[in-house]
């Protein structure tokens, strides 16, 4: 497992406010960036796309009759809960505050996007914390890190509702 | 006259032999995407552990590859792992 933000931003894009919601201070670069690249999931999760193997794992890894029948019930469901919670960042990326359960939808769809570059860049656990800016994979492995960020950030708002 | 018409019921071996199964186990795999503090909030978040003890859960697939996060009926451990890969965490089931 990675071990969370590299800590870039000092102040808290998600943060508990007084109503019970979240107020939002994701800066506007990054939410251009989310709207983008939202727009983008469904598509991919509909695909053969190799890089999505890890949004739908394995559930009976020993039992392939079980299993055909797990994909067969879950597959459309998961394709269409992913596909609101990106359709809802679509209509929320400019708001400067979220309920609990639009933040939950936030945090959700931005890790199935971590899962998908993740698996395209192959990153590991010990993968070095700097970004050389002659890799040709430069700007997905930005996009992976400020992904991070945002989840880990909206993990510990989150947890003060726990 | 006629009685009351026999009434269809489905079938109650599925249940039966659900029943009759044997409990299940769901086993929460290590992966180099999601990330610690995620891995934790989920588990507390699915399943009402403490932050003590979905921290340790989170440690033990961490360290040693995986861990039992629930048991349960087959059904019960199937709806755990759909909430389970709703969240990207890598889960799968098995008879204990």
């Amino acid at each position: 497992m990675g071990d969370g933000g590299f800590g870039f931003f000092d102040k808290r894009w998600f943060r508990p406010s007084k109503d019970g919601g979240f107020d939002v201070a994701v800066p506007s670069g990054v939410r251009a960036m989310l709207a983008d690249m939202m727009s983008d999931l469904d598509e991919l999760l509909s695909s053969d796309n190799a890089n999505v193997r890890r949004v739908f794992p394995t559930a009976y890894p020993d039992d392939a009759e079980k299993e055909a029948g797990y994909q067969a019930l879950v597959r459309g469901e998961l394709i269409d809960r992913h596909r609101q919670s990106a359709e809802l960042i679509a209509e929320t990326v400019e708001a400067d505050h979220l309920t609990e359960e639009q933040l939950n939808a936030w945090m959700t769809a931005c890790n199935a996007l971590r899962l998908v570059f993740g698996t395209a860049l192959d990153v590991s656990e010990d993968d070095s914390p700097s970004i050389d800016p002659d890799d040709p994979d430069a700007a997905a492995r930005v996009a992976y890190r400020v992904l991070t960020e945002i989840v880990d950030d909206i993990v510990q708002a989150l947890s003060t509702t726990l | 006259m006629s009685g009351p018409s026999p009434v269809e019921v489905d079938s109650p071996i599925g249940d039966l032999e659900d029943a009759l199964d044997g409990p299940w186990v769901v086993i929460v795999w290590n992966d180099p995407i999601n990330l610690m503090s995620y891995v934790t909030f989920v588990l507390q978040k699915l399943f009402g552990y403490s932050i003590e003890k979905a921290t340790e859960l989170m440690l033990d697939v961490h360290e040693k590859g995986r861990a039992v996060v629930s048991n349960g009926s087959r059904e019960k451990a199937e709806l755990d792992v759909f909430r389970l890969h709703e969240h990207g965490l890598w889960a799968t089931m098995q008879q204990d």
